[in-house]
């Protein structure tokens, strides 16, 4: 249900369910929404958001902040997936 | 800022779970700021009041918990409590400078030569203004209206207070130019001694006599009574300058034994602390007299700032009196240097022909008698004394 009002109304993604990431080049990645972290090493960084799996790679990656709204990543991203 | 005001915790977990301890902590509302895991160790930081939360979950996913740093302003008291006295002296040493910067601490005084600093302290201190005082507390216009009409040799003072600095600026008025012309009252020019006249340099007046004429003392040279272009008769302030060769005497002495007072060695020390007007004396100085004695102040500065504390150091000297004898020669020559002394006083604007010195040892002193062939300026001025007023007719004045 939440899925049809979102596209009824448009809105943008994240108010309603889903999660939201936002690049800042490639030093810096916020996703907000309620997320887990599975994997946390400085090269890998597996993060769960329901029932996605994110993969960001990269060199020197570290949590700034983590919190029950969101988490922002630093360090040089190499690339990320959706598993 | 935030963590080191509310005091953090930086610790260290131990086990393979460490992602799900994150997850769980986040979930809980325990906040952990920067974590890191390296290895099957996590690393992380967190605030001291949540450190105790941690416990449940370690202990429910198998990890060993430690605390590596303790920081904050709660740790850094508790661990530096001993030194209170330290801080609060700071703070107090602080907070008096930031008081007493408020006063007068300095006055600098500059652009004075004829008019010493010690004058302008003296006109300072008779308005109020002085090392010590509240510098918001002094009209500074006033105290520059009475310097400036307290010395006629002052034209303009200035003065800015910049922190606790004063600086005095001063403008001296300038001489006024010599008037060489004053007809106010008749006067004649007579020989101040006998001689004869080699030249004469007559600026004003009617001359009676001529280079190459002899006068004795007393004798008019130059009158005061001149006759103008109208024919008419009138008196004048007389001026000249008559060189005449004429002689000399001078007598130089010089006492073959002597008592010299010097200065011996140190026997005693006063201290005297000035601080801000005040004086505070350590030691007695009535048991030296009239013992000579050194004065050295000494002004006592915080890095670049000088503070209004001066600590004055005088030093009392025994003394000793020494005996010297002279020889014949060393007392000749020390009578011939006291002769040449005064000559140069004597002969600044004269010349000397010639000179014949007599030279005797009486009475334990070396005299010297010098007579002297010399050219000098004989001319003196003598007022007439007149009951009649005096009017000068001469238009030309």
């Amino acid at each position: 249900m939440f899925k049809k009002i979102k596209e009824s109304a448009d809105f943008p993604p994240g108010i309603i369910g889903g999660f939201y990431i936002e690049f800042f080049s490639k030093n810096e990645a916020v996703l907000t929404g309620d997320v887990e972290i599975e994997k946390l090493s400085d090269m890998v960084l597996k993060i769960k958001y329901n029932e996605h799996h994110i993969m960001f790679c990269g060199k020197e990656l570290e949590i700034k902040n983590f919190s029950s709204t969101g988490i922002r990543i630093n360090g040089n991203i190499t690339s990320m997936e959706f598993l | 800022m935030d963590l080191f005001l509310s005091n953090s915790v930086e610790f260290i977990a131990k086990g393979s779970e460490n992602e799900k301890f994150l997850n769980y902590c986040i979930k809980n509302g325990i906040e952990i700021s920067c974590p890191k895991n390296n290895n099957y160790i996590l690393e992380g930081k967190i605030k001291a009041k949540d450190y105790k939360k941690l416990r449940k979950p370690a202990r429910k996913l198998g990890l060993i918990i430690r605390i590596k740093r303790k920081s904050g302003i709660g740790f850094y008291i508790r661990k530096n409590y001993r030194k209170i006295g330290l801080f609060f002296g700071i703070i107090t040493v602080f907070s008096a400078f930031l008081l007493l910067e408020n006063f007068v601490w300095a006055i600098d005084i500059s652009g004075n030569e004829k008019v010493s600093s010690t004058d302008i302290t003296k006109l300072l201190e008779e308005s109020g203004f002085k090392r010590g005082t509240l510098a918001k507390s002094h009209n500074v216009r006033d105290i520059e209206w009475n310097i400036m009409n307290k010395n006629e040799n002052i034209a303009l003072a200035e003065i800015n207070i910049t922190g606790s600095v004063a600086e005095v600026l001063i403008r001296e008025t300038s001489e006024k130019a010599e008037m060489k012309y004053d007809d106010d009252i008749p006067i004649n020019i007579i020989a101040s001694r006998y001689g004869i006249i080699r030249k004469m340099d007559v600026f004003d007046g009617q001359d009676v006599v001529k280079p190459g004429d002899a006068v004795m003392k007393g004798e008019l040279l130059v009158s005061a009574v001149y006759e103008d272009r109208h024919n008419k008769l009138t008196l004048k302030h007389a001026r000249a300058n008559i060189i005449a060769e004429t002689d000399y005497n001078i007598k130089a002495e010089f006492p073959l034994e002597e008592t010299v007072v010097s200065k011996d060695k140190i026997i005693g020390k006063i201290i005297d602390i000035d601080f801000m007007g005040f004086g505070f004396k350590i030691g007695n100085n009535k048991k030296y007299g009239n013992l000579p004695y050194e004065e050295d102040v000494l002004s006592i500065g915080f890095l670049w700032i000088e503070l209004p504390i001066n600590v004055i150091v005088t030093r009392y000297f025994s003394v000793k009196e020494n005996n010297i004898t002279y020889n014949f020669e060393q007392g000749r020559i020390k009578a011939f240097e006291l002769l040449e002394e005064k000559e140069k006083n004597f002969f600044k604007e004269g010349k000397i022909i010639s000179r014949t010195v007599d030279e005797k040892v009486k009475d334990n002193k070396y005299i010297l008698d010098a007579n002297y062939i010399c050219l000098m300026d004989i001319a003196k001025e003598q007022p007439i004394e007149s009951d009649i007023p005096w009017k000068n007719t001469d238009d030309m004045s």
